[in-house]
């Protein structure tokens, strides 16, 4: 009676997007460093390490619609397990030297590097969970500020732990985050974000969003998805901060300052609130924006007249919230079916413009 | 003004929902006191009484929208009064809400969608891996979702956001999106307010087919009388918290508390005095 997918078709188109992400990622490991000139190369890899951060905020900002303005706090407890580890397990296990391995050099440093970043990741929602189960009773102002206070508390705590390197923060982290790795990892966030956005659990985000009475009245448990929300969403943070911290090769107290939460909701805000597609480009824009100022000094006249980063910050803010209203209303994204809908709107358009009544 | 036995209707031999001596307080008023009242399995059960008498209370009692402050509620014969109302939902219940509470930002299509989903019978694992079980369990939901807007017209609605809809075709939403948990119990609160009188009709055209076709018990709330008078097998009669009479339609519409409790106010039991 009911329609059945066939299971070739299903697992064909399985394999074809797993062939075209591993492409992707490939594209961004290796292609962006052979294309691109050298000194775009760190600015962007910032920008993308950002836009997983980004990605893991949007679910909590974004789908769910709660606010959180603590996740550079996430973030930093990723990145402060996973330096961690590499800094103090991964010298006894590989015998690093004090100046660390350049890279990785043998695939069981690459297992325990990605171990490390999972383990930042899995710390980090075990956070979130911890933060949510007493939190999330909150609403939209309350959790903010509730959110806010434990980045701040998280903050101030790794300030005063003399063992992780105190306000000075961990330096020495060895900088494995190479382009194949984020792209990787990009990779890999985008289709979790994306295949929970086009399931059960994603609707159930956005049901909470939309209405939390009417939510719970359909059978949605709401409190339980707060806390899934709020749990995945850290995850994702900490691992991007893993990735970030073995990227700079030092992680400090002030990186976790509800300062830094505030870029990271910029970038879901402009992004379309929601938007997956969106909060990559306002992640890898905003993100990409603080090292790539610092061309301006090869243009003197230019760089007197934008010099300062935060001129530049606020206009390109301005502009992006403009703009942003036509390109992410309605919670577009840059989908298959988007393409295919776009693709049939052309030709209708085209083969009416060919019609002979057209005057 | 308390309950007079003389009011009580018959013991509901079959019932789905019951609700003994149900009191809800908040602070010192009562805005349900005592109340007992039975739905029997197939019927559809009016809930009347003028604005404030405590109604909307007892459907948010019932789903447990609201706590109990004392008293029992049962779903076939299991104690629901403690529950969450996700919980009750997934027993049963579903039901609509005076204010309308659609998913305004979202489409017609996923209001249903959404509303189906802890039926759908897969979870996280399945949504990330996306294979062959989440693209059955996904297209029967698809398959589900249509034939419910198809069925009952809103089918060239289902890409519009559901705030954009006209007030009658969102009121039918919020119905079909309750239908889409497949209750057995459904739960209408003034499913009427504020459509004009061929709205309302092909409300209890469809009221009446849900009935039929799902196998459903309805309990609703309605202050048009047309419409109570004629689509309710029973109608309970609250006035400031209490029951102030039950019966079938005939009886309620003649009871002399029942009139003094609308006469009081200025309101009318019988639309053909308006
Ligand atoms: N959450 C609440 N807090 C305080 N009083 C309430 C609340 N909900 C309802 N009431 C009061 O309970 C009484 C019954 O309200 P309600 O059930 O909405 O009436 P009805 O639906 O019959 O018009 C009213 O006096 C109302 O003010
Ligand atoms: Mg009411």
């Amino acid at each position: 009676m009911a329609y059945r997918p066939d299971p070739v078709r299903v697992y064909g188109h399985w394999l074809l997007a797993a062939a075209g992400l591993s492409l992707a990622a490939a594209a961004i490991g290796y292609g962006i460093p052979k294309v691109l000139p050298t000194f775009h190369l760190d600015p962007l890899a910032l920008g993308l390490i950002y836009a997983v951060i980004a990605l893991g905020l949007n679910i909590v900002n974004g789908q769910a619609g709660l606010f959180s303005i603590g996740h550079a706090a996430f973030a930093g407890i990723g990145a402060y397990t996973a330096g961690g580890l590499s800094t103090m397990v991964g010298p006894r296990l590989f015998g690093w030297g004090p100046g660390m391995p350049a890279q990785l050099d043998s695939p069981a440093a690459a297992v325990f590097f990605m171990a490390s970043l999972l383990a930042g990741g899995l710390v980090a929602a075990l956070f979130g969970y911890l933060v949510g189960i007493p939190t999330l009773r909150l609403r939209g102002d309350y959790l903010a500020i509730a959110t806010l206070g434990f980045g701040e508390i998280m903050r101030v705590v790794l300030d005063n732990t003399a063992s992780l390197g105190g306000p000075l923060g961990m330096h020495g982290i060895p900088r494995f985050t190479t382009y194949p790795v984020i792209g990787v990892a990009l990779v890999l966030t985008l289709i979790v974000c994306r295949n929970i956005a086009t399931s059960v659990p994603g609707r159930c985000f956005v049901a909470l969003r939309e209405d939390e009475i009417a939510a719970e009245s359909l059978g949605i448990a709401t409190t339980r998805v707060k806390v899934n929300a709020m749990a995945l969403s850290a995850g994702i943070a900490g691992i991007g901060g893993g990735l970030l911290a073995h990227r700079l090769g030092s992680y400090m107290p002030v990186d976790l300052s509800w300062v830094r939460s505030v870029e990271f909701v910029l970038m879901v805000v402009l992004g379309g609130s929601g938007s997956i597609t969106g909060t990559v480009i306002a992640a890898i824009t905003l993100g990409m924006l603080p090292g790539e100022m610092l061309q301006l000094t090869k243009w003197p006249w230019l760089q007197k007249l934008i010099g300062n980063k935060m001129v530049v910050y606020s206009v390109l803010l301005i502009v992006m919230m403009l703009v942003r209203s036509l390109w992410f209303k309605g919670g577009w994204e840059l989908s298959f079916q988007w393409m295919r809908d776009s693709a049939a709107r052309l030709r209708r358009r085209l083969s009416r413009r060919e019609g002979p009544a057209n005057g | 003004m308390a309950s007079d036995p003389g009011h009580l209707a018959a013991p509901v031999p079959d019932a789905m929902l019951e609700l003994q001596s149900v009191s809800r307080f908040f602070g010192g008023l009562a805005a349900v006191r005592n109340l007992d009242m039975a739905i029997g399995r197939g019927s559809i059960h009016g809930l009347i009484g003028p604005n404030g008498a405590g109604k909307t209370t007892v459907f948010n009692l019932i789903t447990g929208a609201t706590p109990l402050s004392s008293g029992s509620i049962r779903m076939e014969g299991r104690e629901i009064g403690h529950l969450a109302p996700h919980a009750i939902n997934r027993l049963g219940v579903a039901r609509t809400f005076q204010n309308i509470r659609l998913f305004k930002g979202i489409s017609v299509f996923e209001n249903v969608r959404t509303a189906g989903s802890w039926r759908s019978g897969y979870g996280w694992i399945h949504g990330l891996v996306q294979g062959y079980t989440f693209h059955l369990r996904e297209a029967e939901l698809h398959q589900r979702t249509s034939e419910l807007l198809d069925e009952f017209g809103l089918a060239h609605r289902a890409k519009e956001p559901a705030g954009a809809l006209p007030y009658g075709e969102q009121r039918r939403l919020e119905i079909l999106r309750a239908l889409a948990t497949r209750p057995k119990l459904l739960l209408l609160d003034e499913p009427a307010a504020g459509l004009n009188a061929s709205e309302t009709d092909a409300l209890m055209q469809l009221v009446e087919r849900i009935l039929e076709q799902y196998e459903l018990t309805i309990l609703v709330i309605e202050h048009d009388m047309r419409m109570v008078m004629e689509l309710c097998d029973t109608i309970t009669v609250l006035d400031l918290g209490e029951r102030i009479c039950e019966g079938d339609p005939a009886a309620v519409r003649n009871d002399p508390l029942v009139i003094q409790a609308y006469l009081g106010r200025g309101d009318t039991v019988d639309a053909s005095d308006q």
